[in-house]
């Protein structure tokens, strides 16, 4: 599209007539007045109320999208990062957001690479005030797949067991010191990808609680292989992607393509029509039980040996096994896996340099996921300027970074899933595969902040049911003035600067909620 | 930093150009001629939502005149089955290929038959498309077959990307073919809401330049926010280079700040969320004006109802809606997909209803609306070993409206031996025929001048003829 050139001409032509009419126009409307001489005020300096309503114009007029269009070369580059920015990014990327005063104590506390070191190692983060919590609320999570389903026979029953587990998933996200871990845990559920619908196949209430505690948290911080098999096994994933049904002559071709395209290869890359077909035979018979355990079904294989990926598979049920360790140890796996951590850890928009390496490590580290995660903080690229802040939040990092920052208790979660559900972000129920995007590209179109709006004031006057904003936190506040105030709030939510318009509306704004809340549903406060 | 700075210098030549783009939504709904600008008496006649609040515009003859024509697509996320829902019941293939799932011509013990069509002993209808087949024969709506991609990928996620974008297997277009359209027609007064997607987020069709509001979103506290995100925002793009009338007072300036904060990135990634905020603001104002238009007809309970009255609305409320996308997801059949009967049938079901709901809630309007339906991709020509058909290529389109010129199947089906790799339906007709033909037909405009699909080397003597050609407005 050429659309400098016809902006060009167009400034060629219009730029005079465009700004007169325009000026003209506008004090029409303010006056109301169709008499008004508006082509007098030409060639006199504009007023600043003026300058405004042309902003104004150019937004109507659609110029502002125009001039936001990303320019070809950017050249990318500042001054390194402070110390205090340091930790500001690291908490933005690594966790979910600081509690109040955390940056501080971050930086008291030896920095920032201190606390990396100790969030790569959660085993040695103190968390048992949450693992009592969860242990007293959540009873769901000592039970099996098949007490579940007994406990829970119905869809009726099942509403309150979805609603349980995914508060637990909320709660976890927003409590826990083990911030990175939940970090990944939101990247590898998002990617490993299962749903729980309200309607068919309710029998997943019962095992993606299951998925979530055996598949997803414990290989985290495991190899990568030991993810993909786990979730190959997984009766949650067999039934999703409807390979527990495939069988000899029968095969179901939906798992053996997405496991290539979305769980290790990436679309379309290293594998074509005919590998999805073979591979749907090599996993005939993956099924699972009546008592929801894994089952190797050899009657449903299909006979004869399988040519895949330019390899002889035997029939059987190790042909299976060595095709998903052919996947996770192949090098466009290497390089998907990697992208998708350097999309996620650092921008929508990686620099290749940097996804090279990674995949490097995670090639020469047999998919060891710490060393992975490390290759990537510790990169140079990782703290670059042109990273900091880059990242616009997800509907679910919004809404727990909001919960974290005004150090909220949640006794019920539903309100602020109802509101995920809204921001089209509903735990555990992504209608693709794909899992839910994290680039801005998909969170950011005209009218999804006002749900983060609302959120954001309901949130301050404990408006969200079952969510609560001690009155101490407001009182925090209490006693402070204008600018004192202002830096107060500045460095409390958003730990960086904020736009000028922000802070006008802010001295606008006389309640002391209300004054919060514009600064939870300011533009600044969904970076990251 | 320079080329940032010339792109800043660039942009604000755009700006003055954009100036005379003033033309705000109030002005809009109030039916204001943009061109009325210094003399606001003049007003175009029942060109506003502000007029049907009054008195209700549906039977109004000037109304209708005004109307601007609509395409509304209705996007099938999953791979919808083709065979299942156009039964070549006439085809003894298809009953070898589906020995479980296959609707037998007549009614039996295994559920309801082939919905027949008159003259026509090869092509039947699954029972749930049974409503349409009066607007069949009356040449209203119209089935395609056999379209869909020239690229192969059958992962959902290329495919539904790649037909979004009308650029199939080029990665590299990024924005949506009705975003695209917009933009390119756009002219220096537009209506806030010439796009809409009545969901809470856009669909990839309509995302890219030009502003188009995903909307099912509200708030109860659009003024407190709304100044928050209002237009004068923008000031901080130009003060931040030097360039503004004031220079920001930004936090950079405090006593113990860490130093110099002069972000490249950051400061585009906040432009971004601001400019989200700020389009919301105004269109979505306009659209509560234009739903508060009544709804003409009962919808199925469910999200495509739910959005097709809402588009509906905003069309009656002729406050210049162009395109506007629904979707209904759940198409990806594997399992359980059934014949006559199963869940497909339902689904189908459903559409049909919704169709016939949103062409009773238009009535005389629709002389103006076109409704295409579509889907990424087909299936499989056998079923699979669970009542289910996996991933195939070639698949259908249904188009609906007055312009359209049907009462027979359009496209090119050569029976069920004419396979790809044995197992799919061969796509016969690209797509972005179908696309171009409905742009054309609607808008007078030339996709092909405008290179609106990039890349497409196909002209208007591929079009297949489902419409005729609209007035020009």
């Amino acid at each position: 599209m050429t659309n400098k050139t016809y902006w060009l001409r167009c400034t060629a032509f219009l730029a005079v007539a465009a700004l007169t009419i325009a000026v003209g126009s506008i004090s029409v409307r303010a006056a109301d007045d169709p008499d008004d001489p508006a082509l007098k005020k030409q060639g006199r300096k504009m007023t600043q109320e003026e300058l405004i309503r042309i902003r104004i114009a150019e937004l109507e007029g659609g110029a502002i999208s125009e001039s936001m269009k990303t320019p070809e070369a950017v050249v990318l580059s500042g001054p390194p990062l402070t110390d205090r920015e340091k930790v500001v990014h690291v908490l933005n990327r690594l966790s979910f957001g600081w509690r109040p005063g955390e940056i501080d104590e971050v930086i008291k506390d030896g920095g920032w690479e201190k606390w990396v070191k100790q969030q790569l190692e959660p085993d040695k983060i103190d968390d048992s005030k949450l693992d009592q919590l969860l242990n007293k609320k959540y009873a769901f999570r000592r039970k099996t797949i098949l007490d579940l389903s007994g406990e829970y026979p119905r869809n009726k029953e099942q509403q309150e067991l979805r609603k349980e587990f995914k508060e637990s998933v909320l709660v976890r996200a927003v409590m826990s010191k083990r911030q990175f871990n939940e970090v990944m845990c939101e990247f590898w559920r998002n990617h490993f990808c299962v749903d729980i619908p309200d309607n068919d196949e309710t029998s997943r209430a019962w095992t993606v609680p299951d998925y979530e505690e055996k598949v997803i948290r414990p290989n985290v911080f495991g190899k990568f292989k030991q993810m993909l098999f786990a979730s190959a096994t997984h009766p949650a994933m067999l039934e999703y992607l409807d390979n527990f049904k495939s069988k000899a002559n029968n095969w179901n071709e939906n798992y053996a393509r997405e496991v290539m395209e979305l769980h290790t290869l990436g679309a379309d890359r290293f594998y074509n029509e005919n590998d999805v077909v073979e591979l749907s035979k090599i996993l005939t018979g993956w099924t699972f039980d009546k008592g929801y355990k894994f089952n190797y079904n050899d009657a449903w294989q299909q006979p004869g040996s399988k040519s895949w990926l330019g390899m002889t598979i035997k029939q059987g049920y190790a042909g299976g096994e060595q095709a998903l360790y052919t996947l996770a140890t192949h090098r466009g796996t290497a390089d998907f896996i990697s992208f998708k951590l350097c999309r996620y850890l650092v921008n929508d928009n990686p620099p290749q340099s940097l996804v090279s390496k990674v995949a490097a490590v995670f090639r020469s580290s047999d998919g060891d996921l710490p060393r992975v995660y490390a290759a990537i903080i510790n990169s140079p690229e990782f703290m670059q300027r042109f990273n900091y802040r880059a990242k616009f939040k997800t509907p679910f990092e919004f809404t727990v970074s909001a919960l974290r920052t005004t150090e909220a208790t949640i006794e019920d979660g539903r309100g602020t899933l109802e509101v995920l559900n809204h921001m089209g972000e509903p735990l555990y129920s992504s209608k693709d595969p794909t899992g839910y995007y994290d680039q801005a590209e998909a969170w950011r179109d005209a009218g999804v902040l006002t749900s983060r709006w609302d959120y954001s004031w309901k949130l301050l006057r404990n408006a969200i049911p079952g969510v609560t904003v001690s009155s101490d936190f407001i009182r925090s506040y209490s006693g402070l003035k204008d600018k004192a105030l202002e830096e107060r709030l500045t460095d409390t939510l958003i730990g960086s600067d904020v736009g000028n318009r922000t802070l006008e509306l802010l001295r606008k704004t006389n309640d002391l909620p209300d004054k919060i809340s514009v600064m939870m549903g300011s533009p600044s406060f969904q970076q990251q | 930093m320079d080329s940032r700075r010339d792109f800043l210098r660039s942009s604000g030549m755009v700006i003055m150009g954009g100036a005379a783009g003033f033309f705000t939504a109030e002005q809009f709904v109030r039916g204001e001629s943009p061109f009325s600008l210094g003399s606001s008496k003049t007003n175009i006649p029942g060109g506003g939502a502000g007029a049907s609040a009054n008195s209700s515009p549906v039977d109004d003859a000037v109304s209708l005149e005004k109307q601007r024509p609509t395409l509304v697509t209705i996007f099938l996320r999953g791979g919808a089955d083709s065979l299942n829902a156009f039964v070549p019941y006439g085809d003894d293939n298809y009953y070898k290929f589906r020995p479980g799932i296959a609707i037998t011509p007549q009614a039996s013990k295994g559920g309801a038959g082939v919905t027949k069509i008159k003259n026509n002993s090869y092509w039947g209808l699954n029972p749930g498309l049974a409503s349409i087949l009066p607007l069949f024969e009356e040449g209203v709506l119209v089935p395609i077959i056999n379209v869909g991609s020239p690229h192969d990928t059958r992962s959902h996620f290329s495919a539904q990307d790649y037909m979004e974008r009308g650029a199939p297997g080029n990665a590299k277009v990024t924005n949506g073919w009705l975003n695209r359209y917009l933009e390119a027609s756009k002219k220096p007064f537009d209506a806030p809401l010439r796009g809409l997607s009545a969901q809470s987020l856009l669909p990839r069709a309509l995302r890219g330049d030009y502003p188009v509001l995903a909307g099912d979103n509200h708030t109860e506290h659009m003024e407190l926010f709304a100044d928050l995100y209002a237009p004068q925002n923008m000031e901080n793009m130009i003060a931040r280079e030097g360039a503004g009338p004031t220079s920001g007072s930004r936090l950079d300036s405090r006593p113990n700040a860490d130093g110099p904060n002069k972000l490249l990135t950051a400061d585009m990634t906040r432009d971004i969320i601001t400019l989200s905020g700020t389009n919301a603001v105004s269109r979505i104002k306009a659209l509560d004006k234009a739903a508060a238009t009544p709804s003409d007809a009962s919808y199925p309970a469910g999200g495509l109802g739910h959005q097709l009255r809402t588009i509906a609305k905003v069309i009656k409320a002729n406050v210049g809606l162009e395109v506007a996308q629904a979707d209904y997801g759940g198409w990806d059949t594997h399992r359980g997909q059934g014949g006559a009967d199963g869940n497909h049938a339902k689904m189908l079901n459903h559409l049909a209803s919704n169709l016939l709901a949103f062409r009773e809630d238009l009535g005389k309007r629709m002389d103006k609306v076109m409704v295409l339906v579509m889907s990424e991709f087909g299936r499989t020509v056998h079923e699979n070993g669970s009542q289910g058909t996996d991933h195939g290529r070639g698949g259908f389109m249904i188009a609906m409206g007055n312009m359209i010129q049907g009462g027979k199947f359009m496209g090119i089906h050569k029976g069920l031996d004419d396979l790809e790799h044995g197992r799919f339906q061969p796509v016969h007709t690209d797509y972005r025929t179908v696309f171009a033909e409905s742009i054309t037909r609607l808008f007078h405009f030339d996709p092909f001048a405008s290179q609106l699909f990039p890349g497409y080397k196909g002209d208007a003597s591929s079009f297949i003829g489902f419409s005729k050609q609209m007035k020009e407005a």
